[in-house]
């Protein structure tokens, strides 16, 4: 086995969700990555947890992930989900959890940059934004490969006012999604209205999280301003315009 | 020939001299009892020892973020104030410790060319320091950034200091002009000034220890205020950055070990490991609190803050700071609500200038909040299902995998069968 699919939480369960897990799996598929998924042995990382304030919560998860991916002897990790990659990055190691991890973006970046995942010609696509997912860019220094991505598909870029180190939060974070009180305005329709100023026909991104947030938005911000803005994750956007060779 | 050289305490009577010796040494009590008051209340804290090993490595950090100024320049403007006033502040803190060198212990510095080029440097640099605070000034002035609060104290800082520099261009212009130094052109500032001085009763001799004792009483009185005010970031922003960078606000750093515990210690962690009161901090995080300048750069970045939750990582910082001398508990002055407002995102961390882990605070502080039982009941259930259920949805775990269902995804249920079958279709 090549890598591990680390599927997470959010691209297992929830039903929008699964279709990044699909299309993520088919990528692999088609540039023939030998990998494969823990399926129900998979348990939450914990960083929701860790940041709710449940450490121990946090600690057990681990302590119980580690260990299942060493006696399935694994190395190496490709995750979908920011979250889940900056705890086996740089949180798993402080529990002897020491795995080379990489995100979806950097590693059909790579696919691509070896030749193993054919993309079509590159061609003018519509104009896009791209939202940077805070665990992924600010918290972890990438932001290059998910644009680059779209751009040798043919894809231009467009900036929101805020992106890259100064990315505005899609509100999912820290346990923030589970908060049922609602206190002030959403952040996820400021961070849509952001998305929308653009004039980009779709808001790119690469968390299960953000991608659940920013649909919601612009979902309810097309209908009061009569705009027609998609969202999607760069894993479907990839498995779309891709083929096996 | 006239030798070139500084004469210290020209026209200056033994009396007046004994005063400023006796200013400077209340303002040097006064400094050091407050650094003291502060350090005291930080030692309450956890104990967390320098690592210092990792300051080797914090070495560039420190010049990117408190040298070169990489966070204050991203504001334009900001950069510009703020690199003239404390480039200038630290080489004027240079050139008088350097006099001090000079006469009080005698190490004869400031002769020859050295002095001239001091006279230059430091008239260059004094220039700049005073642009800087007069942009200051008029930023805080006009309103220009709304995420400054309106303070009477942080203009008064800024005349204080003001006034401090120009004092000390006064004195330089009203020794050149009644003693006509031959190069009194390297302090070209000086210079100027020396000629227009000329004929005034004013800046004449006569009125020179009158203005030359008032610049002294001026900077004596901004040495004994530092550290009871803002101005101590002075200190502990440099020692913040140097000793507890922030490089990536990723990574929450590990409170405990569970696996590393006895069953007893384990319920002993429970009581000390999440921040309840005041002295559950580590000590270094209860200075970095006193490195705040309240410049707001978190605030207008932070998403709870910009739609409206009752979070401001400002005030999570302030208010740590200013009840750091009652160790009372932490949810008598910070509310459960503004903790739990947090998303974690980190623009409050990226945007913080002088290196403060806001995460970092509030994070510990939830831990708090869990240890007491103050949480929400939706993120409690959520969390009871996500124990029970090793998932945030608290669906099933037998669910997990049904997504891959029919897509012909391997599965590692039992690691030797995935790589035997493997083999076996290689072979």
């Amino acid at each position: 086995m090549e890598v591990l699919f680390w599927v997470g939480c959010a691209a297992s369960y929830d039903k929008r969700l699964q279709s990044i897990a699909r299309a993520f799996s088919e990528i692999m598929e088609k540039a023939s990555v030998d990998y494969a998924i823990l399926g129900n042995k998979e348990k939450c990382t914990g960083d929701i947890a860790r940041r709710m304030g449940d450490e121990n919560l946090f600690q057990e998860l681990a302590q119980a992930n580690i260990k299942t991916l060493k006696e399935h002897e694994v190395k190496s990790i490709v995750t979908t989900c920011p979250h889940c990659f900056n705890m086996f990055k740089n949180e798993y190691p402080a529990f002897g959890g020491d795995f080379e991890v990489t995100h979806y973006t950097t590693f059909i970046y790579n696919l691509i940059r070896e030749g193993r995942l054919k993309i079509p010609e590159k061609q003018k696509r519509e104009i896009v934004t791209y939202h940077d997912p805070c665990y992924l860019g600010r918290q972890n220094g990438i932001f290059d490969a998910p644009r680059d991505i779209l751009e040798m598909l043919g894809y231009e870029i467009v900036e929101m006012e805020n992106s890259k180190e100064k990315s505005f939060c899609c509100g999912a974070g820290g346990g923030a999604m589970f908060e049922t009180k609602q206190r002030g305005e959403k952040i996820n329709t400021i961070r849509g209205e952001e998305a929308l100023n653009t004039g980009a026909c779709t808001t790119m991104t690469s968390c299960p999280f953000c991608l659940l947030m920013m649909e919601e938005s612009i979902g309810s911000l097309n209908q009061t301003r009569g705009t027609n803005m998609a969202s999607r994750d760069i894993a479907e956007v990839v498995n779309a315009l891709t083929v096996k060779q | 020939m006239e030798t070139v050289q500084r004469d210290t305490f020209w026209m200056i009577s033994s009396n007046y001299k004994l005063m400023m010796y006796i200013f400077a040494g209340i303002a040097i009590l006064v400094f050091l009892y407050g650094f003291y008051r502060r350090f005291r209340l930080w030692r309450r804290g956890v104990r967390e020892k320098v690592r210092w090993n990792d300051v080797k490595t914090n070495l560039s950090y420190f010049y990117q973020t408190a040298i070169a100024q990489r966070k204050v320049k991203k504001d334009k403007l900001f950069g510009f104030m703020h690199r003239f006033t404390s480039y200038g502040f630290v080489i004027l803190f240079i050139g008088t410790v350097l006099v001090a060198i000079d006469y009080d212990f005698k190490i004869p510095l400031l002769r020859g060319n050295f002095y001239l080029i001091y006279e230059l440097v430091l008239d260059v640099f004094g220039v700049l320091f005073l642009i800087g605070l007069a942009l200051a000034m008029v930023i805080r002035a006009r309103k220009i950034r709304p995420r400054l609060r309106d303070g009477m104290a942080d203009q008064a800082f800024l005349l204080l200091l003001l006034l401090i520099g120009m004092g000390g261009y006064i004195i330089e212009g009203i020794r050149i002009s009644e003693m006509e130094i031959s190069h009194a052109v390297w302090s070209p500032v000086g210079y100027g000034l020396s000629v227009l001085f000329q004929g005034h009763a004013i800046f004449s001799g006569a009125s020179y220890p009158i203005w030359w004792l008032s610049h002294a009483v001026l900077a004596f009185i901004l040495v004994a205020i530092i550290p009871y005010t803002k101005l101590f970031h002075f200190l502990t922003a440099p020692l913040n950055i140097l000793f507890h960078p922030v490089k990536r606000t990723g990574n929450v750093e590990a409170p405990y070990n569970l696996e590393e515990m006895t069953e007893e210690e384990r319920y002993d962690s429970l009581k000390i490991q999440g921040v309840n009161k005041i002295s559950d901090f580590t000590n270094w995080q209860l200075l970095s609190t006193d490195a705040c300048t309240e410049c707001g750069r978190c605030d207008s970045q932070c998403p709870a803050n910009n739609s409206g939750k009752p979070l401001a990582p400002r005030n999570i910082v302030t208010k740590i700071r200013d009840n750091m001398h009652h160790d009372e508990e932490v949810l008598s002055f910070i509310s459960a609500e503004e903790l739990q407002s947090c998303t974690t995102c980190g623009a409050c961390v990226e945007a913080c200038p002088v290196s403060i882990n806001h995460i970092d605070l509030i994070l510990s502080m939830r831990r708090g909040l869990i240890q007491n039982q103050v949480i929400e009941q939706e993120a409690e259930n959520m969390l009871v299902r996500l124990e029970e259920q090793n998932n945030i949805f608290g669906k099933p775990w037998s669910d997990r995998e049904d997504w891959s269902k029919g897509l012909n995804i391997p599965v590692l249920s039992d690691s030797k069968k995935v790589s035997d079958n493997q083999k076996k279709e290689g072979a």
